[in-house]
């Protein structure tokens, strides 16, 4: 796909079932090229861009995952401002950047007493639309780019976390359940050499 | 109403985008110069007012004025920091700012990366 200079930020439209075919062949190819499902989860998780090619973003040279970018992008287009707390974190990602970029809104739920982990509850999940994991998969985490993609954006927004999925209706789970934590925030440094 | 001059910073402090209009006098240092010295200056006042608030802050500075010229600033949650500087009779370039960050940012956004 080539890169488009006159891009804008209007959200374009896309067809649910070519995006969920799409991941799928990603996923798929990922199994051919990897020999386990342990690497494949990682390769999810880091996901770089150059494959997803969906999203029309510019080609990148080497890996950079979804998140870093797509954070710029929710940004620009939502203007969220600052979040005050991880609970507010936790609506904004729910309903307004899950119902941006997957058109579904997750429940935010199973808060930790101390308010530093929470469960995103999929109904369902666009991703996983007409898939069924074969036996010998039985450890791939199908949808894995998604904490990939959510622990890099976070991560530009000073905020490091930890994201992976608790139940997925793929493995014979009842609901697809996404649980996330949060480590800490990340300081700001004046980079080397500015006085 | 003039507008003077536009930057844009990544969260690194590198500057992305530099445009000058009707600029009379200059800074007598190099652009290069000029920019981090710029970013310094953004560093430093955003720190200072953060520790002077008497309340959480939430967007933190927001401009401010000589007698001569208003500079306005936005800085986004990831980092990307835009800087407006225009004469006494503009009052807030925030909106501004915002539409720029908005629509303008997608053509950035391939240099944005922090590899």
């Amino acid at each position: 796909m080539s890169r488009q200079s006159n891009r804008t930020t209007d959200s374009k439209k896309m067809n649910s079932e070519l995006f969920t075919l799409t991941y799928g062949a990603l996923v798929t190819q990922l199994c051919k090229d990897y020999e386990n499902d342990e690497e494949v989860n990682k390769q999810l998780d880091k996901m770089v861009m150059v494959r997803l090619c969906f999203h029309s973003f510019p080609l990148l040279p080497r890996g950079y995952n979804i998140g870093v970018r797509l954070i710029e992008d929710f940004l620009a287009r939502s203007s969220v401002g600052r979040c005050q707390d991880f609970r507010e974190t936790a609506d904004v990602i729910a309903k307004v950047a899950f119902k941006m970029y997957l058109g579904v809104t997750p429940s935010v739920t199973n808060w930790s007493p101390a308010g530093d982990e929470f469960s995103l509850i999929l109904e369902s999940n666009p991703l996983a639309d007409f898939v069924e994991l074969p036996d010998n998969h039985s450890t791939l985490v199908y949808s894995n780019l998604l904490c990939g993609a959510l622990r890099g954006a976070l991560e530009m927004v000073q905020m490091a976390v930890d994201v992976k999925f608790a139940q997925d209706t793929l493995r014979g789970d009842g609901v697809t359940e996404i649980r996330m934590k949060f480590i800490k925030r990340i300081e700001e440094n004046l980079p080397a050499g500015d006085e | 109403m003039t507008v003077h001059n536009i930057y844009i910073f990544d969260r690194n402090g590198n500057c992305l985008f530099y445009n000058e209009w009707n600029r009379k006098k200059q800074a007598g240092i190099s652009k290069e110069e000029e920019f981090k010295l710029m970013y310094g200056v953004l560093f430093s006042i955003r720190s200072f007012v953060s520790k002077m608030s008497p309340l959480d802050m939430k967007d933190g500075f927001l401009s401010f004025q000589t007698s001569k010229y208003r500079l306005h600033y936005l800085e986004t949650p990831s980092g990307l920091k835009l800087v407006l500087n225009t004469d006494l009779s503009v009052n807030s370039a925030r909106e501004t700012l915002q539409h720029i960050y908005s629509n303008v940012r997608t053509r950035l956004q391939p240099r944005t990366s922090t590899e």
